[in-house]
């Protein structure tokens, strides 16, 4: 599991699929005691699926993807990194059913709930959630653990919408798969695999900028 | 029907629309009510992925359900107060709810992973909207002691 930031702000309002955005490693890659990624190392993320709110107080809606990160020369593929949310529909369900008797009553006042859209999602910078290393992967062995996790980006403006309030720690649910171990060369720059179920997160969460 | 007349029921529906927030949408549990433990899912099959599709309680005069589906195929039938599991091969799954209009919600599946997508009701013309949006693990774990599961529906015939 390796812990992903947002250096971008990401919405719901003008993003779509394939928009792809900046991510970075919020915590150090640590495997065995040695920094084999530090944290701050950038990377590409792409939006799954984004649409805006709309009439009638259908909730906007974003589901994102982190891609990879850069550790030098190599790209460290990612999966599950499972940042999603809607926003909030302008209406609980039984509002819609006394504006369904309001529209009733009158089509002026109908026409005005119709009108109202629903709100979007924002993730601003500094969003953190997990994420898992999608395949095995040979990464320079580095220095002993010893960073900090890296301080979170400074947000830029939000848009005045509704940020997710459990989306930065979001975790999918999910079995850790179990991994070979990893193999020992014989010779050479000591290096170390990457393995999904090896990488370890040593540092302890944060609550995202908001 | 006087110009006065339909003004003054054109304010009243408007306002009706509005007010209700107070109203029971999502019953609160009582305060000496006992904690009630989310509900504890398996892990999908090997290979497979999973998504959770739920609805909130709902006090409806009207019940309003709808089947989730992806291409022709229904998946789930959504039903207020309840949870269905669906179990998906890995990969790209797009999910459409319709009455006057088609909504819609891509995910990408990843073997071993649950996904979580929560059904909402928005205005139309003449008929409610259903919608689907995605929805993050604690916050189906926040109401799910209070939702019934039921069975998704079975896949096609291949």
């Amino acid at each position: 599991m390796v812990r992903i930031e947002l250096t971008e702000a990401v919405g719901s309002k003008d993003r779509r699929r394939g928009d792809k955005f900046a991510i970075r490693l919020a915590a150090p890659i640590v495997v065995d005691g040695r920094t084999l990624a530090p944290a701050g190392s950038s990377g590409m993320g792409e939006v799954v699926y984004g649409e805006r709110g709309s009439w009638g107080g259908a909730p906007g809606k974003l589901v994102l993807a982190a891609r990879y990160i850069d550790v030098g020369d190599i790209r460290v593929h990612l999966k599950a990194f499972n940042l999603a949310a809607g926003g909030d529909s302008q209406f609980n369900e039984l509002r819609v059913e006394a504006a369904i008797a309001g529209e009733i009553a009158g089509v002026a006042g109908a026409a005005v709930v119709l009108l109202i859209d629903g709100k979007d999602v924002v993730y601003p910078v500094g969003t953190r959630a997990h994420a898992k290393v999608a395949e095995d992967v040979f990464l320079p062995a580095g220095a002993p653990a010893a960073e900090a996790e890296s301080p979170p980006a400074s947000p830029n403006t939000a848009a005045p919408s509704t940020p997710p309030s459990s989306a930065a720690d979001a975790t999918p649910s999910a079995v850790a798969p179990s991994a070979a171990p990893p193999s020992a060369p014989s010779a050479g720059p000591s290096s170390d695999a990457v393995t999904p179920s090896a990488v370890t997160a040593t540092t302890p969460a944060q609550e995202p900028a908001k | 029907m006087t110009f006065h007349r339909l003004v003054l029921m054109s304010a009243a529906a408007a306002a009706l629309a509005f007010a209700g927030s107070a109203a029971i949408a999502d019953p609160p549990a009582k305060a000496d009510a006992p904690a009630m433990q989310p509900v504890q899912l398996p892990d999908p099959p090997a290979g497979k992925g999973q998504i959770v599709f739920y609805r909130k309680p709902l006090f409806s005069i009207i019940p309003f359900n709808w089947h989730v589906h992806e291409g022709k195929n229904a998946i789930c039938e959504m039903i207020a107060a309840t949870y269905c599991v669906a179990t998906v091969d890995p990969g790209t799954h797009t999910y459409a709810v319709w009455t006057e209009v088609k909504n819609v919600l891509t995910l990408e599946i990843d073997a071993g992973e649950t996904y979580y997508v929560i059904g909402g009701i928005s205005m139309g013309v003449v008929v409610n909207h259903p919608t689907i949006a995605p929805a993050e693990k604690a916050q189906f774990d926040a109401i799910s002691a209070r939702l019934k599961s039921h069975p998704a529906e079975p896949p096609p015939a291949t």
